[in-house]
């Protein structure tokens, strides 16, 4: 009899965690609407933009601006964008696995690594490991908006100005489609044009510019690097909605099985109750 | 032969269309776009933009700050904000004028001051939007 209503209690559990799976599902799948909707609607901006810069970066010469001009050192800082949250399946494990990756490819060429974050899952992963860490921007999905983005953008061109470090690469979950995410990592500083542009033709130097060509640069280069990580962030932030969506619909199915077996069980563990009660009758009664 | 006129934003692709001629507000005063330009890349005054498609010979936008390229007969106009004339309420954009212009008077007036810049730079655009709203046929 204890089996019964053991069993009974795993039922009402499973069913209760199903119901909170699915209400993220719902969750998840709302913002994510929104988040994709946003998503889609920058990235025009964002890829024109690119092609402008990979133009105007390919006709000047590399001394025009610090932010075009590489540098000899290699002290390299990757901007880890993951979630602030959990529950998304491999969303996370995906992008810290690809970040060790490349930087178990990539050490040999740098002069010094310093990991920065954006989204609270790789920093707890990371703080454990041997790695230096820098600033942890706390709060970039929340909300997720132009201000937010703009302090990280703006800190981080500020310490490559100030020759804190030599290369920026972001690493981030690019949004393919609702059920799938690819980890994608970019070099974002010094800028490098787009080199499979068709674009790319001669830009001559017959290109003109207004006001002049500095101010433009100091103007266009920045935001450029700040759209980037705009963009990353919103593809990140859909992403991850994507991930936690399908993932919940999997747990929610996964409990809908396990509570029909659950049940399959019950009702055979009450059969054989009964007919173990009654048989117990019927020979209690034939001793008689 | 004509351009390609796009009008991108960071909330989206505001305006894409083939056009003859688009005349812009420049830093140093407007200037018209003709097919064949010079690549030609510069920075944008809060302004209107003004474009001929087809019958309609001056089709009109409101342009936040921003930037153009012209490049190999494509006009790509990099703004913050973009709003087509005819989507305009030009009762909206009446009170968001003098809604500016009341913040602005309160304002500290100091050149220097970042929050006045943006308050300067709001009344350009409610200014823009009424003034495109008004000519919009």
């Amino acid at each position: 009899m204890a089996n019964l209503k053991e069993i009974r209690k795993r039922i009402t559990s499973v069913k209760n965690t199903q119901q909170i799976t699915k209400a993220m599902k719902m969750v998840a799948a709302a913002k994510l609407r929104r988040a994709q909707e946003s998503l889609m609607q920058g990235r025009p901006y964002a890829l024109q933009l690119f092609h402008t810069i990979s133009r105007l970066a390919a006709s000047v010469e590399h001394e025009a601006h610090p932010l075009l001009l590489p540098r000899a050192t290699m002290r390299v800082r990757l901007l880890v964008i993951s979630a602030d949250r959990g529950l998304c399946g491999g969303f996370n494990s995906n992008l810290i696995k690809a970040a060790e990756r490349y930087i178990a490819e990539h050490k040999s060429q740098f002069d010094s690594l310093e990991l920065v974050f954006a989204g609270r899952k790789a920093q707890e992963y990371f703080r454990r490991r041997p790695h230096k860490l820098g600033t942890y921007f706390r709060g970039a999905f929340d909300p997720l908006n132009a201000e937010n983005t703009d302090k990280i953008s703006r800190a981080l061109i500020q310490d490559y100005l100030d020759n804190k470090y030599d290369r920026l690469v972001i690493i981030y979950n690019e949004f393919k489609s609702v059920i799938s995410q690819k980890p994608m990592y970019e070099q974002l500083l010094p800028i490098v044009p787009y080199a499979e542009d068709s674009y790319l033709e001669p830009l001559a130097d017959n290109y003109l510019y207004e006001p002049s060509r500095d101010e433009l640069l100091s103007y266009l280069l920045p935001l450029h690097v700040n759209t980037q990580i705009f963009r990353a962030l919103r593809e990140s932030f859909a992403a991850e909605m994507g991930a936690r969506m399908s993932a919940m619909d999997s747990a929610t199915k996964n409990a809908g099985e396990l509570v029909e077996k659950l049940t399959l069980s019950f009702n055979r563990a009450r059969q054989a109750a009964i007919t173990t009660e009654l048989v117990e009758i019927i020979s209690g009664a034939a001793a008689l | 032969m004509s351009l390609q006129l796009r009008i991108v934003t960071p909330t989206g692709e505001a305006l894409k269309t083939e056009t003859t001629h688009v005349t812009l507000p420049g830093l140093n005063g407007e200037f018209t776009v003709l097919s064949g330009h010079l690549p030609f890349l510069t920075a944008l005054r809060i302004g209107v933009a003004s474009y001929a498609t087809g019958k309609h010979t001056q089709n009109l936008c409101s342009l936040g700050k921003g930037f153009v390229e012209v490049f190999a007969n494509q006009v790509t106009i990099f703004v913050q904000t973009a709003e087509k004339a005819l989507d305009i309420d030009k009762k909206r954009a009446q009170d968001a004028l003098s809604r500016a212009e009341k913040a602005l008077s309160n304002s500290s007036h100091n050149p220097n001051d970042p929050s006045y810049q943006l308050l300067l730079e709001d009344r350009a655009r409610a200014k823009s939007r009424l003034l495109a709203a008004e000519k919009a046929i």
